[in-house]
């Protein structure tokens, strides 16, 4: 977005009728996705001295649906007979972190290495799309499958593996907006008025390059909280008993049909998570890019 | 329970004959009439081989058994129930000797499917080539038993075993020495033959796209005619035990081999004629009492007091599973009332306090095999076991090439292994006994080697029974591992097929199925 | 002009010798050998070690790496000892199945997000773009592995519109074959459609509020026009560039919706290959992916340019 078309945008914004309704919807849809946040979050931290069952042993029969007046029964018991509820609130930790971390990991070096390479170009852009596609033409299998021979397997070495599946995809985008942007007027006269490199990617184009990636980041963070669980399967997953929402769905997904909450429950809690992502999101950008400021 | 639906299909067979003898267009279970020859069944089985090499393949369910029989026919094969010998390409398998030598003999005039004679020396070559390390045959063990094999005339192969085994029919019938391919065909190469695999079985390969499908042709030449009554099989593969029931039910196939409890039930439920060969013994949970902390017996009766059986049931085949309380099936003729392990919380906690006093704490790793039976199993086990104090368990995946070397390198405290026969011999010998390759739980016990080389060399039923007695006995004192559920070789029917007949380990005979039009 | 191409396929080459090299060194790390495996349990030392001479498995790993690039250049991949298939034959018996799946996943995906990015971006924060959001999201907490299953029952089971596992070749008949197709590929498509649509509205969102579209809606352009002859091309380029790196990751296989429908796709025979050690072929299909993988995103680097004549300048410039 250019200066001009901000301005435009300013004008055009303030021309048009305020929809109270719709804001304050959603608002409050943003106000219950971060508290969503918070509370996940709050309870991932504070697992420890809330009043739960352990997640390892079991609370009763297998496979008991959602019911009130227990508390460790409130979401039923898995197929061993633990508390789900227990399990998602530990499991949140391990959920988390690998969403988080590795989402971050690959959005911070990505986006950086896709910004320099789509600006200068040349032999910098050549090799880092070099190194990119080398890892994007690698079966995400293999790797994970080395890794997981090399290293026990772990949550160090799962967000090993899971950053170095996602920088590339980051660099690719970060890259081919990086090259869209610096072609624009706005970027020639910032350099025609003597900006410096620095100046130029921090001022001009990283505000630019920033929504796309931002818009890609829960959607990664969704995947690798999800992705997680189907690793399981390799060796790779976070050893048992520790709980993780990926791996939770990957165990109860032969009773899907008798016990559906074991699944269900699980890509809820998921599904919460990501859309508060997604409307946090949105929501910050709205506060903090200038170039959508109203 | 497991046989009545077939039972009922024979009496009502029986039945129809009796009555008009004419079948009926009724496709209801018990409407079955004589076999009608012609149509083309969709099978799915649970493992595709690498190869179709007799050798290389292996007799049991959920491996190749159905593919091998439908290759090469069978030698023999076995009643279920009591283990008792039929006889098919082979006339007799006699000895005279107390089991020291055989003699097999061949029917007259068969051949392969490319004309070719089955006789003698194709015995002799496929039964040596089996010992061959290089070739990887699932059924050394119970090759490699045999010290020398020889030709006596056309129809008949002389066989000296290293020592006497009065039951050895029962090691042909339950591995692939059951299976002869064509020498001729054999010595091209591996490459050459799985492209044209030549056998005296009930069918041929019309064409094979690896992980897709194999398409099989009715062998017009085969010597038990009327059957095969199928003109075609597809033979799909799908390791996804919930997909496979569920082609069938939405008619995408015809026949499933299947091994997991709980999608039995569920197609059983859902009307589906649900074969399940009785099979002794079980799955259990081996330990390794070559290293701590299973190398002490109060650590191993510890961990099979403390464990609920019917708990692991319930998490991994949601309660439908068969648990076994005792070694044999009650219809086996070595059955004893006596249950192998004794529920015991109390006790087990005492013994695991009683060993951490003496520095021994029991904490061990069970190494689980990728697929979900044994993962929920191994989490049961550590989720059961974390309800009790100075106990530890670790569960750690391990992939297919480090579960084919456990046997080798008997690395491990914990793992799943399985003991599963019709007659005891000669898997329980192998299962157990001291100088035995495939012994998982590392248990060497005089009274107990004594015991099972008793039911392998006794020749009469007497002293058989007497002799398993006394294994029984032994094991529940050793408690080399806890079983937690039986085999479940099953075979599920469409609605409109009939005909699983299964021997050994569950080893479908394709030439029985048949498809009322 | 021609500098361009043979730097573009030197580059090439050098991304496909940099990810055989990295999965020829990663296996030789990984424990065990397609030996073992081929020797089963009752293998002993002695018999692993000779079937790894014969295949000469025991040399250092760079040896063999050169050795197999030797032949791979000639174009022989050689034969899987496992399977004692030549590794070409497996890799092109199984390519069309996985070609289709590949296609047809991202062809719905596309199609699908498009269009729900369109209507998410006419009036962010409206109710129908919310709701979008609700849904995208909840394909985003779905894993294939349950998608797949809860699309199998309400689909093959319940109403028996497509068959519930198996593949129908395209000479077993067109129709058959788009049936046993359509199930895996919607199921693969999910999350594609999710992530897709996200990134296309974010950027339509961006483009609708430049200079040029306001000029275009004063010229009394109708909304629909601007939106696909204006704004669609200049906000692709994310959407362009996670498309090329999907398909690319689409041909190297979808191993858990290839083994749930029990499709031959080279997914299934990667996995297998991977889990038995059988580098030979391991180190085919990486090659052949990778291959494929860099020709579709050179396509996709050239398309920036006839997305947006911005970029062309500027790449003159």
């Amino acid at each position: 977005m250019n200066h001009h078309a901000v301005n435009a945008g300013r004008v055009a914004a303030s021309a048009e009728p305020v929809v109270p309704k719709v804001r304050s919807a959603r608002s409050i849809v943003v106000c219950l996705a971060y508290a969503w946040l918070v509370a996940v979050i709050g309870m991932a931290l504070l697992a420890d001295f809330l009043p739960l069952a352990s997640y390892a042993t079991p609370v009763g029969t297998p496979r008991q649906g959602p019911q009130w007046g227990s508390l460790d029964l409130l979401m039923g018991t898995d197929n061993l007979g633990r508390s789900i509820l227990s399990r998602v609130v530990y499991g949140a930790r391990v959920s988390l972190v690998v969403g988080t971390v590795a989402g971050l990991i690959g959005f911070l070096i990505g986006g950086f290495l896709g910004m320099l390479a789509g600006y200068f170009g040349k032999k910098l852009d050549a090799v880092v799309r070099l190194i990119a596609d080398a890892v994007l033409a690698f079966p995400p299998l293999i790797l994970l499958l080395a890794l997981s021979s090399i290293l026990t397997p772990s949550v160090r070495t799962l967000l090993v593996g899971l950053s170095l599946l996602v920088v590339p995809t980051f660099t690719r985008l970060a890259r081919a907006n990086t090259l869209a942007w610096s072609a624009r007027e706005f970027v020639l006269a910032a350099r025609n008025m003597g900006a410096g490199h620095r100046r130029i990617l921090v001022k001009e184009i990283l505000p630019n390059v920033l929504p796309s990636l931002g818009a890609y980041l829960p959607i990664v963070m969704a995947a690798l909280i999800v992705a997680e669980g189907s690793l399981s399967f390799l060796g790779l997953g976070i050893p048992p008993p520790t709980p993780s929402w990926g791996g939770m769905i990957s165990d109860g997904k032969d009773a899907i049909a008798d016990a559906p909450h074991l699944v269900f429950l699980p890509a809820l809690v998921i599904f919460l998570t990501v859309f508060s992502l997604n409307q946090a999101g949105d929501h910050l950008r709205q506060r903090f890019d200038r170039t959508l400021q109203d | 329970m497991i046989r009545s639906s077939r039972l009922l299909a024979t009496a009502a067979v029986a039945l129809v004959l009796a009555g008009c003898g004419g079948t009926s267009s009724d496709t209801s279970r018990d409407a079955a009439g004589d076999p009608v020859s012609g149509g083309t069944a969709t099978v799915i089985q649970i493992t595709e081989p690498r190869s179709l090499d007799p050798a290389i393949m292996s007799n049991t369910w959920p491996f190749n058994a159905f593919l091998g029989n439908a290759l090469y026919g069978t030698l023999m094969i076995n009643k279920p129930e009591t283990g008792e010998i039929e006889y098919k390409l082979a006339e007799s398998f006699t000895t005279e000797d107390n089991g020291a030598t055989f003699e097999l003999r061949l029917h007259e005039g068969l051949t392969f499917s490319d004309g070719s004679p089955l006789n003698a020396e194709a015995v002799k070559f496929n039964w040596d080539r089996i010992k061959d390390p290089s070739l990887g045959s699932a059924s050394i063990p119970e090759a490699s038993l045999v010290s020398s094999t020889e030709v006596v005339d056309a129809t008949t192969v002389k066989v000296t075993l290293v020592a006497p085994v009065p039951n050895y029919a029962q090691a042909v019938v339950s591995t692939s020495m059951n299976w002869i391919g064509s020498p001729a065909a054999l010595q091209k190469g591996q490459q050459a033959f799985d492209t044209n695999p030549i056998g005296a079985g009930p069918f041929t390969v019309d064409s094979w796209t690896r992980q897709d499908r194999i398409e099989l042709v009715r062998n017009a030449g085969y010597w038990d005619a009327p059957r095969p009554y199928l003109e075609r099989i597809v033979l799909r593969t799908n390791t996804d035990s919930n997909q496979r029931v569920n082609t069938l039910i939405s008619g995408g196939a015809d026949v499933v081999i299947d091994t997991n409890w709980e999608t039995i039930a569920r197609a059983r439920d859902m009307g589906y004629d649900t074969e399940v060969q009785p099979l002794n013994g079980g799955q259990y949970l081996a330990m390794n009492a070559r290293r701590a902390p299973f190398d002490d017996v109060r650590a191993r009766k510890a961990v099979a007091a403390a464990l609920d059986v019917g708990a692991m049931n319930q998490s991994v085949y949601n309660g439908k599973g068969e648990v076994p309380t005792t070694l044999f099936t009650e219809s086996s003729p070595y059955f004893v009332d006596a249950p192998l392990v004794r529920p015991d919380k109390a006790a087990a906690q005492r013994l695991f306090d009683e060993l951490a006093a003496e520095g021994k704490k029991v904490s061990f790793t069970f190494k689980s095999f990728p697929s979900p039976e044994s993962k929920a199993a191994s989490e049961s086990v550590q989720a059961q076991l974390s309800a009790f104090r100075n106990v530890e368990v670790k569960v750690q995946t391990i992939d297919h090439t480090d579960s084919s070397k456990l046997v080798a390198t008997k690395d491990f405290e914990m793992v799943i292994s399985s003991a599963l026969f019709v007659d005891p011999e000669p898997r329980l010998w192998a299962v157990f006994h001291g100088d035995s390759r495939s012994n998982m739980s590392g248990i060497d016990d005089e009274q107990l080697n004594v015991a099972l080389e008793k039911g392998r060399t006794s020749t009469n039923e007497q002293d058989r029974k007497a002799a398993y007695d006394a294994v029984q006995q032994r094991l529940t004192e050793l408690v080399p591992g806890v079983f937690y559920t039986r085999g479940s070789p099953a075979a599920v029917l469409g609605k409109n097929v009939y005909g699983a007949v299964q021997y050994g380990n569950g080893s479908l005979l394709p030439e029985e199925l048949w498809i009322q039009p | 002009m021609v500098l361009t191409v043979a730097g573009r396929v030197g580059r090439s080459l050098l991304v496909v010798l940099l990810v055989t090299v990295a999965v020829a060194a990663l296996l030789s790390l990984a424990p065990g050998s397609v030996a073992s495996v081929i020797l089963g349990e009752n293998a002993t030392p002695q018999a692993i070690a000779e079937l790894n001479a014969r295949l000469g498995l025991d040399r250092p790993f760079f040896v063999q790496y050169v050795d197999w690039l030797g032949n791979a250049v000639q174009g022989d991949l050689g034969t899987s000892p496992l399977t004692s298939q030549p590794v070409m034959d497996a890799i092109l018996e199984r390519l069309p199945v996985t070609l289709q799946l590949a296609v047809m996943a991202l062809t719905i995906a596309l199609v699908v997000s498009i269009l729900l990015a369109v209507v998410s971006a006419v009036r962010p924060g409206s109710v129908v773009d919310r709701g979008i959001n609700v849904v995208s999201s909840m394909l985003l907490s779905v894993p294939a592995f349950i998608a797949g299953p809860v699309l199998i029952y309400f689909f093959a089971v319940q109403l028996g519109w497509f068959p519930v596992t198996g593949w129908s070749r395209i000479s077993d008949g067109l129709g058959e074959n788009l049936l046993s197709a359509m199930l895996p590929a919607i199921a693969i498509s999910l999350i594609e459609i999710a992530a897709f649509h996200r990134v296309l509205r974010a950027d339509l969102i961006g483009t609708l509020r430049e200079d040029f579209v306001g000029a275009a809606r004063a010229k009394g352009m109708s909304p629909a026009y601007v939106m696909f002859r204006h704004a669609l091309r200049p906000s692709s380029f994310s959407l362009i560039t996670l498309a090329g790196i999907n398909l690319g990751r689409l041909v190297g296989g979808t191993v858990i919706v290839e083994s749930l429908f029990s499709l031959p796709g080279l997914g299934q025979l990667l996995a297998t290959s991977i889990i038995s050690r059988d580098v030979i072929t391991v180190q085919g299909v990486v090659v052949f992916i990778a291959v494929v993988y860099v020709g579709v995103n050179t396509v996709v680097d050239l398309s920036y340019r006839l997305i947006d004549p911005r970029v062309r300048k500027a790449a003159a410039a």
